[in-house]
This record gives C-alpha cells, sequence and structure tokens, in this order.
C-alpha cells in the first residue's frame, strides 16, 4: 500500500497552480452563464472545491475537470432558480431599467457583450462559453455538456447569428439614444 | 464559413477585452483548501463520534461471544453497501448488523443523536466484527469539534482514506477507517482486529460495486 503521509503539501501546491492559472478563465466563464458577480464568484469557489476533493482524479487533466465541474455547478443553480422563482425574479431581469442590487453588480452592466451573451438559450451559451472562452476543443465541449459534437458545432453557428442579431439591436437602440440626445426638442 | 470564423476570432477578443478586469479574489486557492478542510473535519468527527461508540461496546461483546451471528455460509463474502462492495477472505461470515457479535455497533449506527445515516452492512469471524457504514452528512452550523490530530492519511486500492489514531477508541483494539466518497464518506470499522489488518483486508477487497 503507498502511504500518502506528506503528500497533501504537495498536492495543494498543485492545486494553488492550477487556480492561479485557471481561475480568471473559469470566473469569467461563470459570468456569462450565471446573472451576476456573487453568483459567479460562489460557482468558482464550489468548483474549485470539488475539483480539489478529487484532485487525485482530476490532477490528470485539471482544466477539463473544473469545466464540467462549473458547468454543473452552474445548472445546479438554474433548477434552484427555477424552483424558487420569486428569490431571482430581480436579478433576472437584465434591461436598463433591472433593479441593481449591489455595486459589483452595477459595475457588471458594463459588460455589454456579457449581457448579450446572457439572453441567449442555455445551450448556445454553454457552448460559446466552452468553446471561446474556456478555450475546450469540440469534443471535450460535447464530452462536458453530454451533447453530440455536431450540436456543439451548430450551436455555436446558431449562437455567433444570434449574437450578432442582437448586438445589431443593442447598437441600433443605443445609437436612437445617442441621437435623441445630440438633438433635443 | 469565413464569416463565421471571422466572428469567432472577433468573439473572442471582445470577450477578453470585456472581461480583462475581472478577476478572483487574491487567496482563492487558500480559502478552497481551508473549506475543504473545515468540512472534512465536520464529516472526520462526525464519523467518529459513532465509532466510539460502536468500539466502546462492539468490541468486548465481540470478543465475548465469538461463536454468535448467523451461521457461516460457503464462499467468500461480498459485503456491499451504496457503490462500495467489500470483498472479504473465507473465514468470514456475513451477519446481521442486529445479531451478535455486531449488535451493539449496530444499535450505535442506528441510533446516531441527530445524524441522517445510510444502512449498515456486516460481517464477522471469530472474535472479529467487520461493520459498514455510510457516514452522516454533515450539517451546515454545527459546531466544528476537534479532530484527532493524528489521523493517518492513506491510499486504500484507488481510494483516498483516513485511519483512526492508535489509541482513540476506548477499547484499544477497535478502529475505523473513513474512505473519500463523492457525497458521503464510507465507514468501515472493526473490532477484535489490527490496525494493519484493517487496512490491508481493505486495500485488497474494496471496490467499485
Amino acid at each position: 500500500m503507498r502511504r500518502i503521509r506528506g503528500a497533501p503539501a504537495g498536492r495543494e501546491a498543485e492545486f494553488t497552480e492550477f487556480v492561479g492559472s485557471a481561475s480568471a478563465r473559469l470566473l469569467r466563464g461563470a459570468l456569462v452563464l450565471l446573472d451576476t458577480r456573487e453568483e459567479a464568484e460562489d460557482a468558482l469557489q464550489l468548483t474549485l472545491l470539488r475539483t480539489f476533493r478529487r484532485w487525485d482524479h482530476a490532477r490528470q487533466a485539471p482544466e477539463a475537470y473544473s469545466r464540467t465541474v462549473l458547468v454543473n455547478v452552474c445548472r445546479e443553480r438554474w433548477r434552484h432558480r427555477a424552483r424558487h422563482p420569486e428569490v431571482t425574479g430581480l436579478l433576472t431581469e437584465t434591461g436598463p431599467r433591472a433593479v441593481v442590487t449591489s455595486f459589483t453588480e452595477a459595475v457588471d452592466r458594463r459588460h455589454v457583450l456579457v449581457r448579450v451573451l446572457r439572453r441567449l438559450p442555455a445551450v448556445q451559451r454553454e457552448v460559446l462559453v466552452f468553446r471561446y472562452m474556456l478555450d475546450a476543443s469540440v469534443a471535450d465541449t460535447a464530452a462536458a455538456l453530454g451533447i453530440a459534437e455536431g450540436t456543439v458545432k451548430s450551436a455555436a453557428s446558431r449562437g455567433l447569428d444570434q449574437l450578432r442579431m442582437l448586438l445589431s439591436a443593442e447598437y441600433a437602440e443605443y445609437e436612437d439614444k445617442r441621437v435623441r440626445r445630440v438633438q433635443p426638442r | 464559413m469565413s464569416s463565421h470564423a471571422d466572428d469567432e476570432f472577433i468573439l473572442r477578443l471582445s470577450l477578453m477585452s470585456e472581461l480583462d478586469d475581472v478577476t478572483p479574489r487574491d487567496g482563492l486557492a487558500d480559502l478552497v483548501i481551508a473549506r475543504y478542510r473545515r468540512g472534512r473535519r465536520r464529516r472526520f468527527a462526525g464519523v467518529f463520534g459513532l465509532f466510539l461508540v460502536f468500539a466502546g461496546i462492539g468490541v468486548p461483546i465481540g470478543v465475548a461471544s465469538a461463536s454468535g451471528g448467523t451461521p457461516a455460509r460457503p464462499g467468500p463474502v461480498v459485503l456491499r453497501l451504496g457503490s462500495y462492495a467489500l470483498a472479504l477472505p473465507d473465514r468470514y461470515h456475513r451477519t446481521d448488523v442486529d445479531a451478535s457479535p455486531c449488535a451493539a455497533g449496530a444499535a450505535a449506527v442506528a441510533r446516531p443523536a441527530g445524524e441522517e445515516h445510510g444502512p449498515a452492512v456486516a460481517a464477522a469471524s471469530s472474535g472479529v466484527c467487520i461493520l459498514m457504514f455510510l457516514a452522516p452528512l454533515s450539517g451546515a452550523g454545527r459546531a466544528d469539534p476537534n479532530v484527532p490530530r493524528d489521523a493517518e492519511p492513506l491510499a486504500v486500492g484507488h481510494y483516498r482514506a483516513w485511519l483512526a489514531p492508535r489509541g482513540y477508541s476506548p477499547a484499544g483494539d477497535g478502529t475505523a477507517l473513513v474512505i473519500e466518497g463523492d457525497g458521503r464518506d464510507l465507514v468501515i470499522g472493526a473490532a477484535g482486529l489490527p490496525r494493519s489488518a484493517l487496512v490491508s483486508l481493505v486495500s485488497a477487497g474494496l471496490s467499485a460495486a
């Protein structure tokens, strides 16, 4: 039997190094998948905790492991939100008049692209986050999300189309407001 | 297609630039490790709280009534619980957790104050009882009890485990091994069996069911 007395220090050092290199990307992904910075930070902590619990297994491919954990954590939050809609009623409104619950959230509102990404259907959003924020391959994305590779490709393509449309609308609205400000009555 | 390739490139760049200032808090790894240790301590303490009762009562009875329990059945015995299977040598026979020599330990497992627990399974040989149960879930807001500092981390087969420190059990030779699980940990307690023998037994016999 292999004794691992003293091993925790090495385990923790490896994990700390991994957190340093991967946590920013995971946090940004969580920020798109969830509604607020607070939720994203919580999800990141839980993701890292679950990864660390299984570090002996996860260390072989920690990026891929933590990506999968992250999407599962986010899905748990969505399900929780679906079961408790009264709690998150204020948070799901993402329009300009949405209630701002914290300073951090107010700051986050300037992330136009993130706001628009959050309006995409769940699968498209997950695929875009995996492919373009977490740098996962098509095969890795399919495995982590539990969908076919063909679905990943089509969801990415539709997601980009949809994103382009939403951004155009957002830009048109912005231009309209700007013109109205420039030309006072 | 090339339009999509451009979109992909621009999306990556835009996201990088837009979220450049979104960074995790300093010391995040330390925070996570500390949180892990707190959770581990709670689970560990709950498990050993149960085992103390098991070992304290079970060992004397186990040794005193070596011939008790259900009749032996031929062939190796496999104790199955949740996603685990523990294969034991031929000399063991499966026994009801309510039957001697494991009865006292099982009763302790079945009546943990305020704990959620799973079923327990047991096997016995002459003077030895092996009891397997799932550790109680650690509840939020529970006090953070003292942990035996000498609990020994081990690799048992493919599993991470902790061994109760020597002399932790008031019964002297009672011991327990906690196998780290996904949701709940598995506890394998033994009365009348040396620590090294328990570890060897579990290393050789524990697998996924």
